[in-house]
């Protein structure tokens, strides 16, 4: 059978719906850009206000500068005892700067790791209703206090969970007067060995 | 037959082609969709916002609690830090506003009245206070002796005892600073609060709400509103 064969010919682009294309993206990125922009809404955020009794903290951050912290939690008491254990023999203040450097290399978290750590905390607060948990942060003065209500708002929210807010460096740490290891009993009668930090 | 056949084909690709009217129809809506959007965005900055304007205002973002209106009445002490003139390399200024015995004065009003009594009396205002460059380099017992922090010391003492008498859940005191103010401040202003134990048991931060909190606001608010 014999097919009209149309010569289709090279088709020319729709010039029109080109520009119609060109008109819809320009307006799709200037209205993103200025949503982007708009101001957001201003709301209140309540936190408990925080405990600066003089006491024992079960966990301290300590700002070494606005994204890195250290984190000592019991499991620094480890790195502690280590370094006493297998350099007894050195100076006082020897063993404390190997003890600082052990625990800035071990314990040393960005904020995206220590908001992690925070989070796995209030998860262990929440599934132990019976026990109290106290967090310290040491923050210098100079830093923006912006990074403080991050780390206050991820600890914040439980009744067993309390914190503390103090200005101090990490400097305080490193130059401070003793850093041992004692050894007490928990509320259970349990021995336990606790860092304590003498400023 | 193939004459015709080809005349026809010459004349369907061949002829001018006219511009298409609901083609044009479909600009002319783009170009009015355009104008009136950049418009009315353009013309959302320009609302009565207080002083300095919550667009300028550079809080911290963070999850809130409650949202803020615009021209919301001042219920407890408001402890606002941010830079003269709003410029950001200026340094630090504190303005202490204090709610009236009515529990009707605003933000705006309250900010006015600091600022009238700043132009009448010195610049030592019990309300008004200027952080000294440097602050965090004097020892905390000298830089608790300035006038700024005097003043938020002596202004948390005067309203709790003169309003917060018995502890409850609702007893605050507010801080609105800019995103920049310095942990010590901040810090000052715990610290006196944490005296009074149960009388203040919590601060309010007033920051503003993050991206992510916004989309989600959207869509709850869409999927309620939606068919």
């Amino acid at each position: 059978m014999a097919f009209n064969k149309y010569d289709m010919g090279r088709k020319k682009p729709q010039m029109l719906s080109l520009i119609d294309m060109a008109f819809i993206l320009l307006l799709f990125f200037l209205v993103t850009s200025m949503v982007a922009q708009m101001t957001r809404e201003e709301q209140k955020l309540a936190v408990p206000t925080p405990e600066n009794k003089p006491g024992r903290a079960q966990i301290l951050v300590q700002f070494v500068d606005e994204n890195g912290f250290l984190f000592l939690d019991k499991s620094a008491t480890a790195i502690v005892g280590q370094v006493q254990n297998n350099f007894g023999y050195k100076s006082q203040q020897w063993q404390q700067q190997r003890i600082v450097s052990r625990l800035m290399d071990d314990r040393y978290f960005t904020k995206t790791q220590l908001l992690a750590r925070l989070k796995e905390l209030k998860m262990n607060a929440a599934n132990h209703p019976e026990e109290n948990y106290f967090v310290l942060i040491r923050c210098p003065d100079e830093i923006a206090y912006y990074h403080v209500i991050e780390i206050i708002q991820a600890v914040s929210g439980l009744s067993n969970i309390n914190y503390g807010c103090v200005g101090g460096s990490i400097e305080d740490i490193q130059n401070a007067d003793d850093i041992a290891l004692v050894t007490e009993r928990d509320s259970h009668g349990n021995k336990r060995a606790n860092l304590v930090i003498s400023f | 037959m193939a004459n015709k056949k080809e005349k026809k084909n010459k004349y369907f690709f061949e002829n001018k082609r006219e511009i298409e009217l609901p083609t044009l129809i479909d600009m002319v809506f783009l170009l009015l969709i355009f104008f009136i959007s950049t418009l009315s965005l353009s013309s959302s900055g320009d609302q009565d916002l207080p002083t300095p304007s919550r667009k300028s205002f550079t809080l911290p973002r963070a999850r809130g609690e409650t949202s803020v209106l615009t021209d919301e009445i001042l219920s407890t002490l408001l402890i606002q830090v941010t830079h003269v003139n709003d410029n950001p390399a200026s340094p630090k200024v504190v303005y202490i506003l204090q709610p009236d015995e009515q529990n009707k004065l605003t933000e705006v009003q309250a900010l006015k009245k600091v600022k009238e009594e700043i132009s009448r009396s010195s610049p030592d205002s019990s309300h008004y206070g200027i952080v000294p460059e440097n602050a965090f380099e004097m020892p905390g017992a000298v830089r608790d002796t300035t006038h700024v922090f005097s003043i938020i010391r002596q202004n948390i003492q005067e309203y709790t005892e003169e309003h917060l008498h018995t502890p409850s859940i609702s007893n605050t005191i507010e801080v609105r600073a800019a995103q920049d103010t310095e942990f010590g401040i901040i810090n000052y202003i715990m610290e006196q609060c944490s005296q009074y134990g149960n009388l203040i048991p919590k601060i309010t931060f007033r920051v503003l709400s993050s991206e992510k909190e916004s989309l989600v606001n959207q869509e709850e608010e869409e999927s309620q509103g939606g068919v």
